[in-house]
C-alpha cells in the first residue's frame, strides 16, 4: 500500500497527501470500546477540513491522530494502515490551538511564547525577532512583543495561539473547538481568522460548534456519529444542506437553529430580519413582555445604583435592573464584562460594592444566609465546582446514601440519563453528564429562584436540549430562571427578559425582541457575531486595527481573568521601560541565586546580635540601592516573617531556662528573663537578617530569564526548566479555584468550619491543577518540547540571551563575602 | 524516564505541599507541644511531598527534588525554620529517596510508601539533634522521640501520601501518570 496508489501520480497539480488513514481504530486505555472504528482519512497539503459531530465521537482523537499528539503524548491503542509525511514528523510541525487558550501556554510574554515553538526548532536567534512580527501580523494581533498575554480577552489569546504556530512555520493548523470560551464578537475575530489563513493556502482541520459561517471556507466535512464512525464526508456546503434533520438528530445542531443559508460576506445573523421579529412577536409570553407590562410582573430581583468593585478594581457601576418573577431571564454581554459577578451578587455569593439590593421583595441584607441558600440557588459554569462526594448518587441525594436511596433521587437519575453512573466518580462523568448531574442536583430540591452561569456551556446540543427543556418547566411552573450566556440563540429561544452587561454598565434591559431589534446595542455589547467579522476583513494595513485592539486590551476585566500572576502587573516592569533595570536585575539570574542563597547560608551562623543586624543592614542597602526596591515595598515583605520572629523573642524571653542567678519574674506559668530575652533577640535577628536575601532574590528575579539561565548556563534538561515555568503559570488559578469551591460549599451548606477548608477543598483543587498541567504538557509537546528539544540543553536554541559578565561573578564572590567578614567582625 | 507532565504535575503538587508544610507551621506552633517525642510525632506532614509526588508520578529522584522545591515553597511563604527549613527538606526528600531506591523505583505499596516515610524521618534526625539541640535532652527522650519521629514519617507521611494518592487516582485525572499505568496494570494482570 503506498501513497501513489490510484490516479494521483501524474496530475501535477494534485496536492501533495500529508496524512493518509486507512481501516484506523483508536482504543483509550481503560475504555472498553474503541472511540474511532475503522477510519479511513486523507488529508492533502492546502486543504481545509471541517470535522462534524456529537460530542464524544472521536473529533478530536482522529485531529490528535493527524497531529501525532496521539499516541505521542497521549497514550492509546491503534490499529489500522497510518501514514503521515515526513514533514508532519518533524517537531513542531503542526499548530494546535485549544479550546482552553490558556493550556496552550507556557510563558508569560507575547514573544517567549512565540519564540517557545521556534527554539524547539532550532530556529537562529537573530531570526526570530523577524518572525514574530511576520506571525502577529498574518494572524492580525498587533500587540507588543513584551506585552503579557495574562491581560488578553479569550480572542486575542486565540490569535496568540495562532501566531506561535505560524511562527514555528507550521503549514498545518489544526482548530479544537476554539471559539468555545469566546462572546460572539471573539468568536467572528476566531472565524475570520480562519478563513483569511485558508486564503492564505493554510492546510487546517476546524472542530467548531458555531460552523454555519465556516461552510464555504472549509472544502470538505466529515460526519462522525456517536459511535465514533465517519459517517459521511464530502463537500462541506453540500454535505450539511443534505444531511441536516440526521446533525440534528445526532445532536450536532440545537433544534431551534434555523436551517440558513449563510454565504460569506452576508451576515451570519441577520437580526433585522423582519420575519424574525414577527416570530419573536408570535410567541405569546414574549409579545407579553414586549408590550412594555414588565412593570405588572413583580421583580423577583431588583438592584438600585449598584456597583461591583474586584480587588480594586471596578467590575461595573450605575446597575439599576429588575428581573422580572416567573420568568426566565437571559444576562449577555462580552467575555469579562461582569455577567458572572452579576449573578453571584443576585445569589448573594458577592457583595455589592454599593448599592442595594432585593431578593424575592426583601431587602438583601435581611435575609439569613441559610434561608438564602434554600429560596435561591446557584449553578456555577464549571460543574466539578459543585462537587462535594466521590459518588454520583451522593452527589445527587447530597449526602451519602447506602441502599437507600430515595425515591425521588432514582427520579432524577433517569431524568437526566444518569443511571448507571452511580458509582462513579463525579469528575469521571463525561463533560455532558457532569452538566447534567449538576443541574439535576440543583433540582433536587425545591427553590424560588434558579440561577445559571453558562448553564449551556460545551455541551452538545442534546444536553442544550435538555436544559433548556427544564429551564421552561421550571418558568412555567412559577419559578424565576436566570443565566448568562453567549449563546444568542438560545436567548432567542427561551429568554422572556435580558439585561445587557458592557462597558461596565447596563446597557439594555427589556424583551429578547427589543434587544434584536437594536443593532447598536448588539454592536456596542459585542453580541454580533458578523462585527468583527466584516470589520476585520481584507488586507488593510496593521495600523487602524491598534485602536479597536487596544480598547479590547482595556475593556476586558482583569477580575475574571484566572490569569498567571496578571492581577497585579508586576510593577518592576513599568520601572524598567521607563529606563535601566536597576543592578540585582540585570545580574545574571543564576548567578543572584547562588548570591543571594550563599549570603542566606552564612547568615544562619550568626549568633550575635550586633552582627546579624549588621548583616541586616547589608541586605538591606543592597536591596534598596541595587536593587531600587521601596522601603515600603521591604518591610511588606519582611513583615510575615518579623510576626514570627517576635513570636520567638516572647516564647524564649518568656520560657527559657535562664542560668541559675539570673533574674527572673515569675507569674502564672511565665518566667520572664533578660537571659531568655536576650536569646530571643539573637535568634529573631539573625532570622531576618539570613531571610531578607530571599526577599532579595524574589524582588529582582525574573522567573522566565531564570529557566532561560538554568538552561543555558547550568545545562538543566529543558523538560525540567520549562515544565517548572509552566507549573508556575497555574498557581493563580489556584486563587480562583479556591473562591469558586467556597461559594460552591457555602450554597450546599458544606462549607465546614473556615480551618477545614484546606482539607475538603484539597481533591477538586489538586484535580483541576493535575488536568491543567495535563493539557499544558500535551500543548508544550505539540510545540515541539520533545526529544532532543526536552532532553539536552544544547538541542534547542533560545531567544533570550543569558549572558554571563564579569560583575556576575563579581557579585557572586563579594556579596557572601561580605556578609562573612560582617560575620566574622 | 521523566515525562513533561510529569515535571509539571511534580512542580504544582510540590508548591501545593509547601503551603500545607506552611500551615502546619502554625499548628505545630500552636499546639505547642512541650513533650518531646510528642514533637517527633508531629514530623510526618513535613514529608508529604516527599512521599506524595513519587507515589503518583513515580521516577527516580522525585523525592528529593519535591520535598526540597515544598521546602523552598515553605520558605517563601515567610517559613518560620528560614533556611534550615531548606536543609530539612533536604535530608528528609534523601531519606525518602533512599526508601524507593530500595525496591529499584518499581514498588510503590503500602510497605514500600511506609518505608520510605520512616526513612525521610531518619534522614531528618541528625538536623533535630544538632541543629534543634536535640541532643541536649535526655538519651531517653531522644529515643522517644527517634522513634515516634519514625512512626509519624511512616503513618502520617507514607500513608497519608498513599491515601491522598489514591483517592486522586479514584477520580480518574491519573490516568495518563505512571500511578494510572500500573493500576491498569495491576488489573489487568
Amino acid at each position: 500500500m503506498t501513497l501513489s496508489a490510484g490516479g494521483r501520480v501524474n496530475a501535477a497539480n494534485v496536492r501533495e497527501g500529508l496524512v493518509d488513514f486507512q481501516d484506523v481504530s483508536v482504543t483509550y486505555p481503560d475504555s472498553a470500546k474503541p472511540v474511532l472504528e475503522h477510519i479511513d482519512f486523507q488529508l492533502r497539503r492546502g486543504e481545509s477540513v471541517l470535522f462534524l459531530g456529537p460530542s464524544g465521537c472521536g473529533k478530536s482523537t482522529l485531529a490528535m491522530l493527524c497531529a501525532g499528539i496521539i499516541p505521542q503524548s497521549v497514550e492509546a491503542e491503534i490499529s489500522g494502515f497510518r501514514h503521515r509525511s515526513d514533514e508532519l514528523k518533524q517537531p513542531a510541525s503542526i499548530g494546535y490551538v485549544f479550546q482552553d487558550p490558556e493550556a496552550g501556554f507556557c510563558q508569560f510574554h507575547v514573544a517567549d511564547e512565540l519564540a517557545f515553538g521556534m527554539e524547539n526548532k532550532r530556529v537562529e536567534r537573530a531570526d526570530m525577532a523577524l518572525r514574530m512580527e511576520q506571525a502577529l501580523r498574518e494572524a492580525r494581533l498587533p500587540v507588543p512583543l513584551e506585552a503579557n498575554h495574562a491581560f488578553f480577552s479569550g480572542g486575542m489569546k486565540q490569535k496568540l495561539a495562532v501566531a506561535s504556530a505560524l511562527a514555528m512555520n507550521s503549514q498545518f493548523l489544526i482548530f479544537d473547538e476554539p471559539t468555545a470560551n469566546l462572546d460572539p464578537a471573539s468568536t467572528g475575530i476566531v472565524l475570520n481568522l480562519i478563513d483569511h489563513l485558508h486564503a492564505a493556502g493554510t492546510t487546517m482541520i476546524v472542530i467548531e460548534h458555531k460552523f454555519l459561517p465556516l461552510l464555504d471556507v472549509m472544502e470538505r466535512a466529515v460526519l462522525f456519529d456517536r459511535e465514533g464512525h465517519i459517517y459521511r464526508t464530502g463537500c462541506a456546503r453540500k454535505i450539511v444542506e443534505e444531511e441536516w434533520q440526521w446533525l440534528v438528530d445526532e445532536g450536532v445542531i440545537p433544534p431551534w437553529t434555523k436551517r440558513r443559508h449563510v454565504v460569506v460576506g452576508e451576515k451570519p445573523e441577520d437580526f433585522e430580519d423582519p420575519r424574525r421579529k414577527a416570530l419573536a412577536l408570535d410567541n405569546p409570553q414574549i409579545s407579553y413582555l414586549a408590550e412594555g407590562s414588565t412593570a405588572l410582573t413583580p421583580a423577583a430581583f431588583r438592584i438600585e445604583n449598584g456597583r461591583l468593585k474586584y480587588g480594586g478594581q471596578p467590575v461595573w457601576e450605575n446597575v439599576n435592573i429588575a428581573v422580572p418573577a416567573g420568568k426566565i431571564t437571559a444576562i449577555v454581554g462580552p467575555n469579562g464584562g461582569g455577567k458572572t459577578s452579576l449573578l453571584q451578587v443576585l445569589a448573594g455569593l458577592t457583595r455589592l460594592t454599593d448599592g442595594k439590593l432585593w431578593v424575592l421583595g426583601r431587602d438583601g441584607r435581611d435575609w439569613r444566609s441559610r434561608e438564602r441558600y434554600q429560596a435561591v440557588t446557584y449553578c456555577f459554569q464549571n460543574p466539578e465546582h459543585q462537587f462535594a462526594y466521590e459518588r454520583v448518587i451522593d452527589e445527587l441525594a447530597n449526602a451519602r446514601v447506602k441502599d437507600d436511596v430515595p425515591e425521588h433521587v432514582r427520579h432524577l437519575l433517569r431524568q437526566f440519563g444518569l443511571e448507571g453512573t452511580e458509582e462513579q466518580s463525579p469528575f469521571q462523568l463525561s463533560q455532558g453528564q457532569k452538566r447534567r448531574l449538576s443541574v439535576a442536583a440543583m433540582l433536587r430540591e425545591s427553590h424560588d429562584a434558579y440561577l445559571l452561569d453558562e448553564p449551556t456551556f460545551g455541551q452538545d446540543a442534546k444536553t442544550q436540549q435538555a436544559i433548556a427543556d427544564k429551564l421552561r418547566e421550571l418558568a412555567a411552573a412559577g419559578k424565576t430562571v436566570i443565566f448568562t450566556t453567549h449563546d444568542m440563540d438560545l436567548v432567542q429561544q427561551i429568554a422572556h427578559f435580558t439585561v445587557v452587561l458592557a462597558e461596565g454598565t447596563v446597557l439594555f434591559q427589556g424583551p429578547p425582541a427589543d434587544l434584536f431589534a437594536s443593532e447598536p446595542v448588539l454592536r456596542q455589547a459585542q453580541l454580533l457575531a458578523d462585527s468583527a467579522y466584516r470589520t476585520d476583513q481584507g488586507n488593510e494595513p496593521l495600523q487602524p486595527h491598534v485602536g479597536p485592539m487596544v480598547d479590547t486590551f482595556h475593556q476586558t476585566d482583569r477580575s475574571e481573568l484566572p490569569s498567571p500572576w496578571g492581577a497585579h502587573p508586576n510593577p518592576r516592569e513599568e520601572r524598567a521601560s521607563t529606563g535601566k533595570p536597576p543592578f540585582l536585575q540585570r545580574l545574571n539570574p543564576v548567578f543572584l541565586l547562588f548570591a543571594t542563597m550563599a549570603s542566606g547560608l552564612i547568615a544562619m551562623w550568626s549568633f550575635h546580635l550586633e552582627n546579624s543586624a549588621l548583616i541586616f543592614a547589608l541586605a538591606l542597602v543592597v536591596m534598596m540601592v541595587l536593587g531600587r526596591v521601596s522601603p515600603w515595598s521591604i518591610v511588606k515583605g519582611l513583615l510575615p516573617f518579623a510576626i514570627f520572629y517576635l513570636l520567638y523573642v516572647w516564647s524564649l524571653a518568656a520560657y527559657a531556662k535562664p542560668p541559675a542567678g539570673a533574674p527572673t519574674l515569675n507569674f502564672l506559668w511565665v518566667h520572664l528573663s533578660w537571659y531568655g530575652l536576650h536569646q530571643g533577640e539573637v535568634l529573631a535577628m539573625r532570622m531576618l537578617a539570613s531571610v531578607t536575601f530571599v526577599l532579595m532574590f524574589l524582588y529582582a528575579v525574573d522567573f522566565p530569564k531564570l529557566m532561560v539561565a538554568l538552561m543555558v548556563n547550568l545545562k538543566v534538561p529543558p523538560k525540567f526548566a520549562s515544565g517548572t515555568l509552566a507549573g508556575l503559570r497555574v498557581v493563580p488559578l489556584f486563587t480562583e479555584e479556591w473562591r469558586k469551591l467556597r461559594q460552591a460549599r457555602q450554597l450546599r451548606g458544606k462549607a465546614g468550619w473556615p480551618w477545614l477548608r484546606p482539607v475538603v477543598y484539597a481533591l477538586p483543587l489538586l484535580i483541576q491543577a493535575i488536568r491543567m498541567s495535563e493539557r499544558v504538557a500535551i500543548a508544550m509537546e505539540a510545540r515541539g518540547m520533545l526529544g532532543v528539544a526536552a532532553e539536552s540543553s544544547r538541542g534547542r536554541t533560545y531567544y533570550r540571551e543569558a549572558a554571563i559578565h564579569a560583575y556576575d561573578y563579581l557579585t557572586l564572590c563579594l556579596l557572601p563575602a561580605a556578609v562573612l567578614a560582617l560575620l566574622l567582625l | 524516564m521523566w515525562k513533561l507532565r510529569d515535571v509539571i504535575v511534580a512542580v504544582i503538587l510540590a508548591l501545593v505541599c509547601g503551603l500545607v508544610f506552611r500551615v502546619w507551621d502554625f499548628v505545630y506552633s500552636i499546639l505547642g507541644v512541650s513533650w518531646v517525642p510528642g514533637q517527633g510525632l508531629l514530623n510526618g506532614v513535613w514529608f508529604l511531598a516527599g512521599m506524595l509526588i513519587p507515589y503518583v508520578i513515580r521516577r527516580p529522584g522525585a523525592a528529593i527534588i519535591a520535598e526540597l522545591i515544598a521546602a523552598m515553597v515553605e520558605l517563601i511563604l515567610a517559613g518560620n525554620w528560614g533556611w534550615g527549613g531548606v536543609l530539612s527538606g533536604l535530608l528528609q526528600g534523601l531519606g525518602a529517596e533512599i526508601g524507593f531506591m530500595v525496591f529499584a523505583w518499581r514498588r510503590y505499596d503500602t510497605w514500600s510508601m511506609a518505608l520510605a516515610g520512616a526513612l525521610a524521618a531518619v534522614g531528618f534526625f541528625p538536623q533535630w539533634l544538632l541543629a534543634y539541640s536535640g541532643i541536649s535532652y535526655p538519651a531517653s527522650q531522644i529515643l522517644g522521640y527517634g522513634i515516634f519521629n519514625i512512626i509519624s514519617g511512616a503513618v502520617l507521611g507514607g500513608l497519608l501520601a498513599k491515601w491522598i494518592g489514591d483517592a486522586l487516582n479514584r477520580t480518574g485525572v491519573l490516568r495518563n501518570f505512571e500511578i494510572g499505568r500500573q493500576t491498569r496494570a495491576g488489573r489487568s494482570a
